[in-house]
């Protein structure tokens, strides 16, 4: 059957406790095929996509592997008659096409129960109603499915037995054998068929079939062996055997009926003969052959009178009747080739009545040419041309040196070079000086250009051409472009100054509050510039200095305070106007605290590394480096790269 | 072999360097690096890159015609191998090489020598206007002050011991 | 049912790239000059309906398609296409230019050359636009 039915793949079954279990099969592919990972904070857009692919994907799925039953599965109406009514015998139309037609509503069921769902998906507005709606829908189509759970089985019941069955082509040249058992009908399949292993058992219904193959004029015979159908007559057939044999009526074969002339079946010949009756009106329009076996037991002619009476009587039946022994051999061949040329020119006679013949036949016309006249025209061979001689002796090829040396032969291109001197043949000519190519300095009169150039260069030497700008500049030049640089310097740094004292940051202050210049600057500048400053106290700008500086002295000398002072004898104890800073309190001596600051400086080189400014400076600058967070990532890790 | 001259910055490419464009009208451009093919593809004009050959010489930074120059050139005449030629040719072209370094340093030093004039008498206003930058005017009167005392003084002594 | 990945992890693809710029080469300096020499195979071209403006609005100089005389008549007073009618002036570079410029044989200066200004368009006694240098 397998070449009448494609391979049907395994339907798998609702629940069947395996691992082809089809509602586990299609859900765990959705699974594994859609994105599994969804958060309730993505876009609902997003969340709703989600669970619509999943729904869809799993209808989908469904949606193919039912397509797949419908199609996979034979339809009856479009087989071949016999296979039609085989399967019909086997396993009842009615019941075979209601199981599909199941399928295909199931199918058409899931396909409107997704299509709903996904409506209803278009409108979820949260993560877990979505998530719901996707049960809902999964559930949904599952259970229809269940109610195909026994179509399922029954579908793969019959995919079983389909796998099982026979591959009679219906179509090809068959011969089919009958008669009684034990007549010989198994032996001669044996004798014509070629090996055993063609000859194969298989359930038909209650009894077998036997198929082998045998071949006459290079074509493909089946040989067709019917024990437990064609064996016994027709009224002892139930109702499953006759459909049998009705689909056997389909196939276009050549009948052998057997016959045993010896009686040594245990059936008489007349038996045999009211047998062949029976069975005769089944394959009307078909070639039938009566063959007598076992003629080695007994001769058709040592027969007494009444049994040649009756084979008188199968003679008149009006088919051919042969003669053959399966033991001896005798008359196999014979009757396999009577059988098989009665079958062809049956089926040619067939064919000829159809009109696809008239199509053939009225492309097809041989042409026969008229003869001319009755000239003698023999085929004419011209003579191939003579290979071109060249004149005088050939010149010796570097094919014919290469030949003569073998392996020793080196390609030399060289030596056919035409130079002015034979000698410099194999020079090593120079190509490249210092990035110039020597051809392009080539020409046969450089000798003379070079000297006409050597001479314009010595004129111009005892010209002094180049020598006019060679005097060194005087100490006078240096020293002025000295000077002019720590002007040019000085003015920038002036310029810059003044950039920066006027950038509007922040509010103008007054220029005493600013205190932008001090005494030490002044007298620093003063001294850059060459003004010698008196160091004395009694210059002017000393005084302003010491007037501030002295002016609470003076002030207790001559004024009285403003405010009384604290005493000690008011109880409270005046701190001592001479605290020590900060950074060196509570510190013994000099030595503690150059040790105390060493200490410091330590503990704040891994923040300098860092450029923190101490513990507390937790500012992370950047928070996002671009380059950490973009592009394509290839070396590096995370957070460095 | 050839050493070919970069059709951007007409430097020389030896064998294996560099990279040729072909044109769909078959015209051959190479280029010794991709700094210039990049500017090619970007249709760069090499007379207007400052930093191509064809610039400098365009712009008169060098020496564009002189006599040294004319030695090397495509002469397109086929001139049969000779062993004494080419020793002559190798000769001449270290003498020549000699000449047209000569001659080209010694242009562009006459080229440079206006700048130099010219920044020579700038130095000279500088130091006249802005002295008083970096020199007051009153800086040694203390020193000279000094000085004619110390004269007077001796003077004085002089006269005493006299 | 929409994208998934909200990030473009690749760019794209290479040789299309590479195609496209092929396609898009616009013509250079030298070919433009060359072009301005026989400008009527540009200038009187068949309708093409694949070009803009089915190739009856081109610029020489610049090698463009426009699809009018509007479009076109504008372009000529647009500053690009004046660029290049400037850069146009001088001679064309060439290998042998860079070649001279490395220092094979002396280096001559580019020479100013007349273009031809396609946007002031006279006619001949025959009838026939021409074109005229500037």
């Amino acid at each position: 059957m397998a070449h009448v039915v494609k391979h049907i793949t395994v339907v798998p079954s609702y629940k069947a406790r395996t691992i082809s279990d089809f509602v586990d099969i299609v859900l765990s592919r959705t699974q594994r095929k859609t994105p599994t990972v969804i958060h309730k904070h993505y876009k609902i857009s997003r969340i709703r996509d989600f669970y619509m692919r999943k729904v869809k994907y799993t209808q989908q799925t469904f949606h193919d592997k039912l397509t797949l039953i419908i199609s996979e599965f034979p339809i009856i109406s479009n087989l071949h008659p016999f296979y039609a009514t085989l399967m019909n015998v086997l396993y009842n139309t009615d019941h075979y096409k209601l199981a599909l037609g199941g399928i295909n509503k199931a199918r058409q069921l899931i396909d409107d129960c997704a299509k709903d769902h996904v409506k209803l998906l278009k409108y979820g507005d949260s993560l877990y109603r979505c998530k719901c709606l996707k049960r809902a829908a999964l559930g949904r189509m599952v259970t229809i499915l269940k109610g195909q759970a026994k179509n399922l089985l029954y579908l793969e019941e019959i995919r079983q037995h389909i796998n099982r069955l026979p591959t009679i082509d219906p179509n090809t040249r068959t011969l089919l054998i009958t008669g009684f058992p034990n007549v010989g009908k198994s032996s001669f399949i044996n004798k014509i068929s070629r090996a055993d292993v063609e000859v194969q058992p298989y359930a038909f219904t209650t009894k077998s079939l036997y198929v082998g193959h045998t071949d006459y004029k290079y074509l493909r015979w089946q040989v067709i062996d019917t024990p437990g159908i064609l064996d016994h007559p027709i009224e002892e057939r139930n109702s499953i055997e006759m459909q049998a044999v009705a689909a056997l009526i389909h196939i276009r074969a050549v009948v052998l009926h057997i016959v045993d002339i010896s009686e040594q079946c245990g059936h008489t010949l007349e038996e045999q003969l009211a047998l062949y009756r029976n069975i005769k009106p089944s394959f009307s329009n078909r070639p039938i052959i009566i063959v007598i076996n076992k003629i080695d037991v007994i001769k058709p002619e040592e027969l007494p009178e009444e049994k040649k009476k009756v084979i008188a009587e199968f003679q008149a039946e009006g088919e051919p009747v042969l003669e053959m022994s399966t033991l001896t051999e005798e008359g196999v061949m014979a009757v396999k080739i009577e059988a098989c040329e009665r079958l062809l020119t049956f089926r040619v006679e067939q064919k000829m009545k159809t009109n696809k013949v008239a199509n053939v036949a009225n492309r097809l016309h041989v042409a026969v040419p008229k003869k001319r006249d009755d000239k003698e025209r023999p085929p004419v061979v011209i003579k191939k041309k003579q290979a071109m001689v060249i004149d005088g002796e050939s010149r010796k090829l570097e094919r014919d040196i290469e030949q003569e040396m073998g392996d020793d032969y080196i390609l030399d291109l060289r030596k056919t070079w035409m130079l002015q001197n034979e000698d410099e043949k194999y020079d090593v000519i120079p190509e490249i000086w210092h990035g110039k190519n020597v051809a392009d300095y080539i020409d046969p009169g450089i000798m003379e250009s070079l000297k006409a150039l050597e001479e314009e260069e010595e004129a111009r030497d005892n010209a002094h051409y180049y020598s006019m700008d060679e005097s060194e500049e005087d100490e006078e030049t240096r020293e002025m472009r000295k000077v002019a640089r720590k002007i040019r310097e000085k003015r920038t740094i002036l310029t810059i100054e003044s950039g920066e004292k006027r950038r509007v940051e922040k509010s103008r202050m007054p220029r005493p509050v600013k205190r932008s210049r001090s005494v030490a600057q002044l007298e620093k500048d003063l001294d850059e510039m060459g003004v010698e400053i008196p160091k004395n106290a009694d210059s002017h700008y000393v005084r302003a200095k010491s007037r501030s500086s002295s002016r609470p002295k003076s002030r207790s000398s001559s004024r009285p305070p403003l405010k009384r002072a604290r005493d000690q004898s008011e109880g409270a104890v005046t701190r001592s106007k001479s605290r020590p800073p900060r950074d060196r309190s509570g510190l013994r001596d000099n030595a503690m605290i150059r040790k105390v600051k060493k200490m410091a400086k330590k503990a704040q080189k891994p923040r300098n590394h860092q450029a923190k400014k101490g513990e507390g400076d937790r500012v992370i600058l950047n928070m996002k480096p671009k380059h950490l967070f973009s592009g394509k990532r290839k070396a590096g890790k995370t957070d460095r790269r | 072999m050839r050493v070919e001259k970069c059709f951007f910055c007409s430097s020389p490419m030896y064998p294996g360097h560099g990279i040729h464009f072909v044109r769909n009208d078959s015209k051959i451009f190479r280029f010794c690096r991709s700094k210039c093919h990049k500017a090619f593809q970007k249709k760069r004009n090499p007379r207007k890159a400052r930093w191509t050959k064809a610039f400098r010489k365009a712009a008169g930074k060098e020496l564009t015609v002189d006599a040294s120059l004319e030695f090397e050139k495509r002469r397109n005449e086929p001139v049969k191998y000779n062993k004494e030629l080419w020793q002559n040719t190798l000769k001449a072209m270290k003498r020549i090489e000699e000449i047209k370094a000569r001659r080209q340093s010694h242009f562009i030093a006459n080229r440079l020598k206006k700048g130099k004039e010219l920044r020579k008498e700038a130095d000279r206003k500088e130091v006249e206007k802005n002295i008083h930058l970096i020199k007051s005017p009153a800086a040694g009167l203390k020193q000279k002050k000094q000085m004619v005392e110390i004269v007077t003084e001796r003077d004085v002594e002089e006269m005493e011991s006299n | 049912m929409g994208r998934y990945r909200r990030k473009k992890m690749h760019k794209g693809d290479k040789p299309l790239k590479e195609k496209y710029r092929t396609r898009h080469r616009t013509r250079d300096l030298d070919q433009i000059h060359g072009d301005l020499k026989s400008p009527d195979s540009l200038l009187k071209q068949e309708v093409d309906l694949d070009k803009p403006g089915a190739a009856q609005f081109y610029c020489l100089t610049c090698a463009k398609y426009f699809i009018n005389d509007k479009a076109l008549t504008d372009h000529f007073k647009s500053k690009p296409h004046k660029r290049r009618m400037k850069a146009l002036e001088t001679e064309p570079y060439t290998q042998e230019e860079a070649d001279r410029a490395g220092g094979m044989g002396s280096y001559v200066a580019p020479k100013k050359i007349e273009v031809l200004v396609q946007g002031a368009k006279t006619v001949d006694k025959e009838g026939d636009e021409i074109m005229k240098p500037v």
